[in-house]
């Protein structure tokens, strides 16, 4: 693992510009993500966030300015130069992303196997463990269509972090779940980040779930940042278009 | 006038793309194999669907289409006493076009749609993002498998389709018609070479690889949920039926300046 400098931002976003179906989604997106922290990325519906998260995995390219991945551009990078870095960066998707054709097991040893890997009793293990963290053990052989909607996100989530990547990306990991389920996944993503040191960044519109969790939050609006800082900043702030984010969500739950 | 210039240019417009996304999928499809190893497993349980699954839709068609050809055949030629030339006519046709251009038609639907329908759904459920962002090319993962397994399956249903369809001729001929046996059997072997039947198994290869390519590329250029995923279904079923014929023609004059037909004498 290379060693991580804390002062160097993780991801490094200058004047992204993308435009999808005629719209314009990011309208010169510049932004920096903390090593080590969990960055939180607030915003309404449709304003970006889910985009901006694909860029920083090279899912998404920018129609201009570039994206850095600890110092090295990524923007010009294609699939198989992509590889390595996309190897240190583990991703849960909205609804899971979760093989449809495999068990669960498969899906979890999936990047493990794909990583090298081929003993088959230490990718078990690996596995096991990891489902024991997401407090899923013993689910090995289930299909993905008789998980609920938490679980799923759940071996997602075990998915994107078996291989012990450096970072983690989630695409709103609350979305579709009850307040008590969305605390309990919220919380789970935070011990995993603590526990395994990872810079994550968690693109949500659900405030309170990431009141527990976010060391650093950016706000998007139309395409735009219009903050970022901490979240005590955040609600401090005198941007009208933040305070009625925050009041609508803090009426809402 | 305007507004016809504007349709004109964007259908130009799609059609370019489509066939610069085709041309982009099969360049990737060919050069897989140098960056990747090919996953052996895969085309395996490509082969059990694609091939095995197709085998009965693809033998029934092939039997009956070969029955009905040659009552016809035999209906007009006997009154013309010429009831001998069924078996070469029959057998030509079907190995030349019938087999694999009948096969190649169930094989779109039937397989065509399921490929596009799952790759497209796993588009829109962000499946194959997900295969990306573990540094797994899609194409690599699922487009070259499928066509590994239909250029080894499609030779094989076409022959299937070309067997059952003269097997069914000669019930037919023979057993319901009272055309003698041997005057059957002796002027379709005469008449049938090598050439004719390996034109029907070039043309299978040729057909399942534009099934798969098609299917695949609607697959993954998928948008739009649910209705994206039916939309990508019909169209790949719709295309790789109409590229058969259209590749057919050309297939069928290219063919036969290798492979030329061999006049035969009743």
């Amino acid at each position: 693992m290379p060693t991580r400098d804390s002062a160097k931002p993780f991801f490094q976003l200058v004047g992204v510009q993308k435009q999808l179906g005629g719209h314009k989604i990011l309208q010169g997106v510049s932004l920096e993500i903390p090593t080590g922290q969990t960055t939180v990325i607030l915003g309404g519906s449709g304003a970006g966030k889910s985009v901006i998260l694909k860029h920083l995995i090279g899912l998404m390219k920018p129609d201009s300015g570039s994206i850095s991945v600890e110092g090295t551009e990524i923007t010009n990078l294609n699939e198989r130069q992509l590889v390595p870095i996309r190897r240190r960066i583990g991703i849960l998707f909205q609804d899971g992303a979760l093989f449809d054709s495999m068990t669960v097991f498969e899906n979890v040893a999936f990047p493990l196997r794909e990583a090298g890997h081929s003993d088959p009793l230490s990718i078990r293990e690996a596995v096991a463990a990891v489902l024991e963290k997401i407090e899923l053990p013993g689910e090995e052989s289930k299909m993905p269509s008789e998980l609920s909607g938490g679980m799923r996100k759940r071996v997602a989530l075990a998915r994107a972090l078996i291989t012990r990547p450096d970072c983690l990306l989630c695409d709103e990991p609350t979305a579709g779940l009850d307040p008590v389920l969305s605390q309990t996944i919220s919380l789970l993503i935070q011990r995993m980040s603590r526990e395994q040191d990872l810079t994550s960044v968690v693109v949500s519109h659900d405030l309170e779930a990431m009141r527990l969790i976010a060391d650093h939050v950016i706000f998007i609006k139309e395409g735009v940042v219009r903050f970022s800082g901490s979240l005590i900043d955040l609600e401090n702030a005198e941007d009208e278009s933040i305070q009625t984010f925050l009041s609508a969500k803090g009426g809402g739950g | 006038m305007t507004a016809l210039l504007q349709r004109a240019g964007s259908i130009a417009l799609d059609l370019s793309v489509y066939f610069g996304q085709l041309g982009s999928l099969t360049w990737e499809v060919l050069s897989a194999p140098l960056h990747h190893r090919i996953r052996w497993n895969l085309v395996l349980s490509q082969i059990v669907r694609i091939g095995i699954g197709s085998q009965l839709v693809v033998i029934i068609t092939g039997a009956f289409t070969g029955a009905v050809f040659a009552a016809q055949a035999y209906f007009k030629f006997n009154s013309l006493g010429l009831g001998s030339a069924t078996g070469p006519v029959v057998s030509l046709a079907l190995c030349r076009e019938l087999g694999p251009v009948l096969a190649g038609l169930m094989v779109a639907g039937r397989v065509g749609a399921s490929i596009a329908a799952e790759i497209g759904t796993m588009k829109v459920t962000e499946q194959i993002d997900a295969l990306r962002s573990m540094g797994v090319s899609p194409v690599d993962y699922l487009v070259v498998p499928r066509t590994i397994a239909m250029i080894i399956s499609m030779p094989i249903l076409v022959g299937e389709a070309i067997a059952f369809g003269i097997g069914a001729a000669d019930l037919l001929t023979v057993k319901g018609f009272g055309l003698p046996a041997a005057w059957f059997r002796i002027q379709l072997i005469n008449a049938t070479e090598a050439g004719d039947i390996l034109t029907g198994l070039i043309k299978g290869v040729i057909f399942g690889i534009l099934i798969v390519l098609i299917a695949c590329r609607q697959g993954l250029q998928t948008r739009n949920g649910a209705v994206g995923v039916g939309q990508a279904t019909t169209r790949a079923v719709v295309d790789s039926s109409l590229a058969i014929l259209i590749v057919n023609l050309f297939l069928t004059l290219i063919l036969n300046q290798l492979l030329p037909m061999v006049s035969f004498q009743l």
